[in-house]
C-alpha cells in the first residue's frame, strides 16, 4: 500500500474571516476523489465565541446531518475512518480569519526600493500602514522639542501592534549612509527604555524586517540589534532592475504567523487536528493555478474575492508565477478601504440606475458595518457586483503588466461563488479585467468555483496531490464558458463579427454580433464545435490581423460551457458614456442581453434618483402655491 | 442555526445585568471596596501615569565619543533633576556643559550609546466609576468591578469616550431629525436622545452647549465625514478595525452612538421607546466601536436600574436564541431599522427579489406585512415577554 493510500476520506476545512467552509473529499467509484458534501456555518473568531475551532465543529456536525457520516466522537474528529465507512482519515486546513497585519514602510526614498517594499507587502496579507521616507523622518525628528500629533511616524510606531517595520533602501553595493542614518534615526524613535514601570509586563520587542543594501546590514544590527527583534534578509531591490520579493515575503508570512495566527483564539487546536501545516489560503491558490497551467499549457489567472483580502495568481508554464494580495480590501470586512481605493464614484458608474455618490457611500458602509448581511434586493446585488468589479480592477492594475493576457481566468471566494447567476460572475470578470484574448486561441475561458475549494486544494495536494488534482478539475471548477472578443474598430450598432459553429455530424449554427453587444452563444449540443469567426472590417480576433477569418477546423473543437459561449463585442477598452442616462440605460442592455438580469428585475430599478427631503422654505411653498393655481386654471 | 449578531447580546434589553471592569493603566491604589454603591462621579481608584522619556543625543551635541559619555556625566542615574541643571560637562580648557532641558528624572540607561534620557514627573490620574451600581469585585492596585441591574440599548456604532448624564428627550418620535434648535442652555451635560438623523451643525451645537452625549438613530455620510473633517474617500482607509477609521487618539468633546446606521434612517421604535421612557435618569453613554478581533465592541448606552431586583432578570441563554415569536430588528438594506417579530421559519431555501436564495425566516412588520428576511439580516432585540421592571 503506498502512502498517499492512507488517506482516503479527508475533511478540508477552510477558516475565513466570515464564514467557516468544511468540505469532505473522498474515494468514489473507481478509485476517484470527489467532493462529498459541503458546510458553511459563520466564523467563531470573535469574542464572545473566540475560538475558530467552534465553527469547524458546527460545520462537520451540519456534515453529519447531511451524508449520515459520523464524523466526531465526544467532540473529536473520528480519525481514521472505520471500516464500517464512519470518520475520516485526515484533516487539512487553511486560514484566513486573522485579518492583516500592518507594517511600516521605512524607505530612504519613496520610489524604487518602497514601491519594491509594498509589492513585497502585498503578497502577503500584511498591509503597508503607512510609507515613511527619509525626507519625512528628517522632518519629524523623533528627538525635537517640539510637540508634534499623534499621526507622527514615530508615534505610530509606539501603537504598532501587532505590527511590524519593514527597513528598505539601497541596491546592494551601494552606498549605506542613507541607511545606517535611517536605522539610527529609528534606533531614537523607539520609546526610551526607563518609562515602562518595573512592575508593567514589557511589550514584546517591535519586528523590523530588514530587506535593503545588504552592505548595510551591520550598521543596521549595531543600531537595532538589541533594541528590536531585527530580522535580516535579502535585499528586496539588489539592482537598479532587479526586483527579489520572496525572502522579504517569506519573513513577512513568518511574522503573519507569529503575531496573528498564533494568537488566533483556537488556532493551536486548529493546528493540531490538521494532518500538515495550517496553509494560507493565497499559497493554495497559487498551486492550484499552476497545476492548471501546467494542465491546460495556458496562461491562467485566478482571482480570490473575500470579505477581507482580495488575491489575484497568475500562472504560466512551468516556472512562471506570482501574485498580488491585498489585505483588508473585500467585499466584506474590507469594504472601507474599498470605497477609500477606488471612491463612490466608480463604484456608482457600474450602477444601471440613478443613485447619488453619497447613498453609494452610506450603502457600502452599512455592509461594512453589518459585513455578515446578505443583499436581497436588485439594487443590492446589483451594488455587490459594482463593488466586485472595483475590486478585481484594483488588484488587476497592480499586476496587469506583469500577468500578461490571461487564457483562462477562473474565479473563486464568497464575494463571487455566491451570485446567483453564473452569467454575473462572467460580466463581472469580463468588466473588471478586460481580457483581450490576444493569445493564439484567440479565446479566454471562464471558470468559476461555485465551492470556493481552490484555495484549499493546495492543503490537500500536500496531503495527496491525486486528490487534490481530482477535486480541482471534477468538483471545484465549473466551466462557464469560452469567450471570444472581437478588438479593433467599428461603428457602434454595426456588424462586428460572424460565428459559424460546426458540431460533429455536420450541424451547423449562424450567428451575427453587431458591435457594442455582449452575447452569449448557446452550444446546441452541449458539447464541442469547430468555430469558424470571420470577423468585419477592422475589426480582429486573438492575435490575428484585421478582417482576418479563423478557424479550429483542423484542430481541436472548442468546448461550450454553462454559458455556452461568450461573445463580448463591446471594444478594449471598455468604455461607459460619461453622461448618466445613456450610461445606465446601456449598462441595462448589457445586463438584458446576457441575461444577468430578467426583465422584471429590471423593470423593479428605480428611474429617478430618490427624493432627497428638501427643508420646505418660503420660496418653494410660493412655488407649490403657483404651480397649484396653474393647475387649477 | 446562522444568525448575525455582532456581541450575542440582545441589542436592546430592556433589563439586564451590565458589569463594567475600571482598569487602572498602571498599578496604583483603589479606594473602594467590595458592596460599596458608587456613583457615576466617584473616584473609584487612581495612579501616577509615567510620562514618556525624552531622548537627548547628547555625546553628538558635545562632540564626544559616545563611550565617554557615561564618565563625563555629573549625576547618578536616577537623580531628580531641575532645568538648566548642568549635568554633563567635558573639556578643562573650554568646558562644554550639557544643561537640562526640562525638570524630571535622569535616566543613564542608555548612556553608554551617546543619549541622555530625561523623564518628566508622572501626572496624576483618577479612574471614576462612569456607572451607578455597586462594587462586585477589586483586584488589588489594579481595577474594580461594577455591576448593576439596566436597560441596555446597543447602537452600530459611536464615537467619543464613557460619559455619563441625565437622559434627556429632545425629539417626539423615533423618526425626528434631532434639530440645531432643539439644542439649548437646558442640554448641558445631558445625554440627548434624538430620533432619526442628525446634523453636523447639531453636532457642533451640542459641543458648544457641553451637551455629554447623543443617541440618534441614523447620520448621514455626508454630516458624519463633515464633523469628522473628512475631504475624500480616501479618508475611509485607515488601518485597524475600529470605527469611523483613524479616529483613535482623537478626543470628542461629545459621545455619539448611533442606532441604526448611516444614511436618512429613524431609530428603531423599540430602541426609541425604551430610552425615552427613562427620561431624566440617570445614563452611560459609550461610542468605542471595534468591528472585529479581540477588541470587538459596539457602542451602548446603558440607564441603570438600582432599585430593580436582579432576581427578575431573565438567564441569558432565554434571551440569545432566535425562535418564533423572537423580536428582531432587520439589518438589510431594504429593510433597515425596521421591527418586527419572527412568525416561521421556512424549510428549505427561498427565492429573494435579486435571484439569490437564503434560508429566511418570516417576520411580521410592526406595519402587519409579512416579509421573507435571510437569516444573516436578523439581529435578535430580545424576546417579546421580558418586561421593563418597576422603576
Amino acid at each position: 500500500m503506498d502512502a498517499e493510500a492512507d488517506f482516503r476520506a479527508v475533511l478540508v476545512v477552510d477558516c475565513g474571516i466570515e464564514r467557516t467552509r468544511v468540505s469532505l473529499v473522498d474515494v468514489v467509484e473507481e478509485n476517484e476523489f470527489r467532493l462529498v458534501a459541503q458546510c458553511e456555518v459563520p466564523s467563531t473568531v470573535d469574542p464572545p465565541l473566540s475560538n475558530v475551532t467552534i465553527a469547524v465543529r458546527q460545520a462537520v456536525a451540519e456534515l453529519e446531518g447531511c451524508t449520515g457520516r459520523r464524523l466526531l466522537e465526544d467532540g473529536r474528529l473520528r480519525i481514521p475512518q472505520g471500516r464500517d465507512g464512519q470518520g475520516v482519515d485526515a484533516l487539512v486546513a487553511t486560514c484566513s480569519a486573522g485579518g492583516p497585519l500592518p507594517i511600516l514602510v521605512l524607505a530612504v526614498t519613496a520610489d524604487i526600493t518602497a514601491q519594491s517594499a509594498v509589492r513585497a507587502l502585498e503578497g502577503t496579507y500584511a498591509v503597508p500602514l503607512r510609507v515613511v521616507t527619509m525626507e519625512e523622518v528628517l522632518q519629524n525628528d523623533p528627538l525635537a522639542e517640539s510637540p508634534q500629533g499623534d499621526e507622527v511616524w514615530w508615534k505610530v510606531i509606539e501603537r504598532l501592534y501587532p505590527g511590524g517595520v519593514l527597513l528598505v533602501g539601497g541596491v546592494d553595493g551601494g552606498n549605506i549612509a542613507p541607511v545606517r542614518a535611517l536605522a539610527r534615526l529609528l534606533a531614537e524613535a523607539l520609546p526610551p527604555r526607563p518609562t515602562r514601570l518595573e512592575h508593567e509586563v514589557p511589550h514584546p520587542p517591535l519586528p523590523v524586517i530588514y530587506a535593503g543594501n545588504r552592505r548595510a546590514q551591520e550598521a543596521v544590527q549595531r543600531y537595532l540589534a538589541d533594541r528590536v527583534d531585527l530580522r535580516l534578509t535579502e535585499n528586496v531591490r539588489p539592482g537598479i532592475h532587479e526586483e527579489n520579493l520572496l525572502p522579504a515575503r517569506q519573513e513577512i508570512t513568518r511574522l503573519y504567523e507569529e503575531q496573528v495566527l498564533r494568537h488566533l483564539p483556537g488556532y493551536e487546536e486548529l493546528v493540531s487536528w490538521s494532518q500538515g501545516p495550517v496553509q494560507m489560503p493565497y499559497l493554495g491558490l497559487q498551486l492550484a493555478a499552476r497545476f492548471l497551467a501546467a494542465h491546460y499549457r495556458r496562461r491562467v489567472l485566478a482571482v480570490d474575492l473575500g470579505s477581507a483580502s482580495t488575491t489575484m495568481v497568475w500562472a504560466a508554464g512551468e516556472e512562471e508565477c506570482g501574485r498580488a494580495v491585498l489585505g483588508q480590501f473585500g467585499l466584506g470586512y474590507g469594504l472601507a478601504r474599498l470605497l477609500a481605493r477606488r471612491g463612490a464614484g466608480r463604484i456608482r458608474r457600474w450602477l444601471p440606475f440613478p443613485i447619488s455618490e453619497e447613498e453609494v457611500r452610506a450603502r457600502v458602509l452599512n455592509r461594512y458595518l453589518r459585513p455578515r448581511t446578505l443583499p436581497t434586493t436588485v439594487e443590492g446585488i446589483l451594488l455587490q457586483q459594482a463593488l466586485a468589479r472595483e475590486a478585481l480592477a484594483e488588484v488587476w492594475t497592480r499586476v496587469q503588466e506583469e500577468a500578461g493576457h490571461p487564457e483562462i481566468a477562473v474565479a473563486t471566494g464568497g464575494g463571487l461563488a455566491r451570485m446567483p447567476r453564473p452569467v454575473q460572475v462572467a460580466l463581472v470578470l469580463l468588466d473588471a479585467l478586460a481580457p483581450t484574448g490576444e493569445n493564439p486561441t484567440g479565446l479566454v475561458d471562464l471558470y468559476l468555483d461555485r465551492s470556493c475549494l481552490l484555495p484549499s486544494v493546495g492543503a490537500l495536494a500536500a496531503l495527496n496531490p491525486d486528490a487534490a488534482a481530482c477535486v480541482l478539475l471534477r468538483d471545484a471548477l465549473w466551466h462557464l464558458g469560452p469567450c471570444l472578443i472581437p478588438l479593433g474598430r467599428a461603428k457602434p450598432g454595426a456588424l462586428a463579427l460572424s460565428l459559424e459553429l460546426e458540431y460533429a455530424g455536420e450541424m451547423r449554427q449562424e450567428v451575427e454580433v453587431r458591435w457594442g453587444d455582449i452575447v452569449l452563444v448557446p452550444f446546441r449540443m452541449k458539447g464541442e464545435a469547430h468555430l469558424t469567426v470571420r470577423p468585419a472590417r477592422g475589426v480582429y480576433v486573438g492575435q490575428g490581423r484585421p478582417g482576418e477569418q479563423l478557424t479550429t477546423r483542423g484542430g481541436e473543437m472548442v468546448r461550450g460551457g454553462a454559458l455556452g459561449l461568450i461573445v463580448d463585442a463591446r471594444g478594449r477598452p471598455l468604455l461607459l458614456p460619461e453622461a448618466e442616462e445613456p450610461r445606465q440605460e446601456l449598462l441595462r442592455s448589457w445586463l438584458r442581453r446576457c441575461g444577468a438580469c430578467t426583465e422584471e428585475e429590471l423593470a423593479e430599478l428605480r428611474r429617478e434618483m430618490l427624493p432627497e427631503t428638501p427643508p420646505v422654505t418660503e420660496a418653494t411653498v410660493e412655488e407649490l402655491l403657483a404651480e397649484s393655481t396653474r393647475s387649477s386654471e | 442555526m446562522t444568525v448575525y449578531y455582532p456581541t450575542f447580546k440582545p441589542a436592546v434589553n430592556p433589563f439586564t445585568l451590565v458589569t463594567r471592569v475600571r482598569e487602572l493603566p498602571y498599578a496604583g491604589e483603589v479606594l473602594v471596596r467590595v458592596g460599596n454603591r458608587v456613583e457615576p462621579d466617584e473616584v473609584v481608584a487612581r495612579t501616577l501615569l509615567p510620562s514618556r522619556g525624552r531622548r537627548f543625543p547628547v555625546a553628538r551635541l558635545l562632540g564626544m565619543a559616545e563611550k565617554d559619555l557615561p564618565a563625563a556625566v555629573l549625576l547618578e542615574d536616577g537623580a531628580e533633576v531641575e532645568a538648566g541643571d548642568i549635568l554633563v560637562r567635558v573639556g578643562r580648557i573650554r568646558p562644554r556643559v550639557f544643561r537640562s532641558p526640562l525638570s524630571g528624572t535622569l535616566s543613564l540607561a542608555e548612556a553608554d550609546r551617546g543619549y541622555l534620557i530625561l523623564i518628566p514627573p508622572a501626572q496624576p490620574f483618577e479612574l471614576r466609576a462612569a456607572l451607578k451600581g455597586f462594587v462586585l469585585a477589586v483586584e488589588p492596585y489594579r481595577s474594580v468591578t461594577i455591576q448593576t441591574p439596566a436597560a441596555v440599548v446597543q447602537g452600530v456604532f459611536g464615537l467619543g469616550m464613557e460619559r455619563h448624564g441625565v437622559l434627556r428627550v429632545a425629539v417626539t418620535s423615533a423618526g425626528d431629525e434631532l434639530l440645531p434648535e432643539m439644542i439649548d442652555e437646558r442640554s448641558a451635560l445631558a445625554i440627548l436622545l434624538g430620533g432619526g438623523p442628525v446634523s453636523a451643525a447639531a453636532l457642533e451645537r451640542a459641543i458648544s452647549y457641553r451637551v455629554r452625549g447623543l443617541v440618534v438613530g441614523s447620520i448621514p455620510v455626508e454630516e458624519l465625514e463633515a464633523f469628522l473633517g473628512y475631504r475624500s474617500d480616501a479618508d475611509w482607509e485607515r488601518d485597524g478595525w475600529t470605527f469611523p477609521p483613524g479616529i483613535e487618539g482623537r478626543d470628542f468633546p461629545l459621545t455619539l452612538v448611533v442606532t441604526e446606521g448611516l444614511g436618512r434612517r429613524p431609530m428603531s421604535s423599540r430602541a426609541f421607546e425604551l430610552l425615552a421612557s427613562y427620561d431624566g435618569c440617570e445614563a452611560l453613554i459609550e461610542g468605542r466601536t471595534c468591528l472585529h478581533g479581540a477588541e470587538l465592541y459596539r457602542p451602548q448606552v446603558v440607564v441603570p436600574l438600582p432599585r430593580a431586583d436582579p432576581a427578575e432578570i431573565p438567564p441569558e441563554e432565554e434571551v440569545e436564541h432566535l425562535v418564533v415569536g423572537t423580536e428582531v430588528r432587520l439589518l438589510g438594506e431594504d429593510f433597515l431599522g425596521q421591527v418586527g417579530i419572527v412568525v416561521a421559519f421556512p424549510r428549505g431555501l427561498r427565492t429573494m427579489a435579486c435571484g439569490a436564495r437564503y434560508r429566511v425566516a418570516e417576520v411580521r412588520l410592526e406595519t402587519g406585512s409579512v416579509v421573507a428576511v435571510p437569516l444573516e439580516n436578523l439581529e435578535v432585540l430580545g424576546p417579546g415577554k421580558v418586561r421593563k421592571p418597576t422603576r
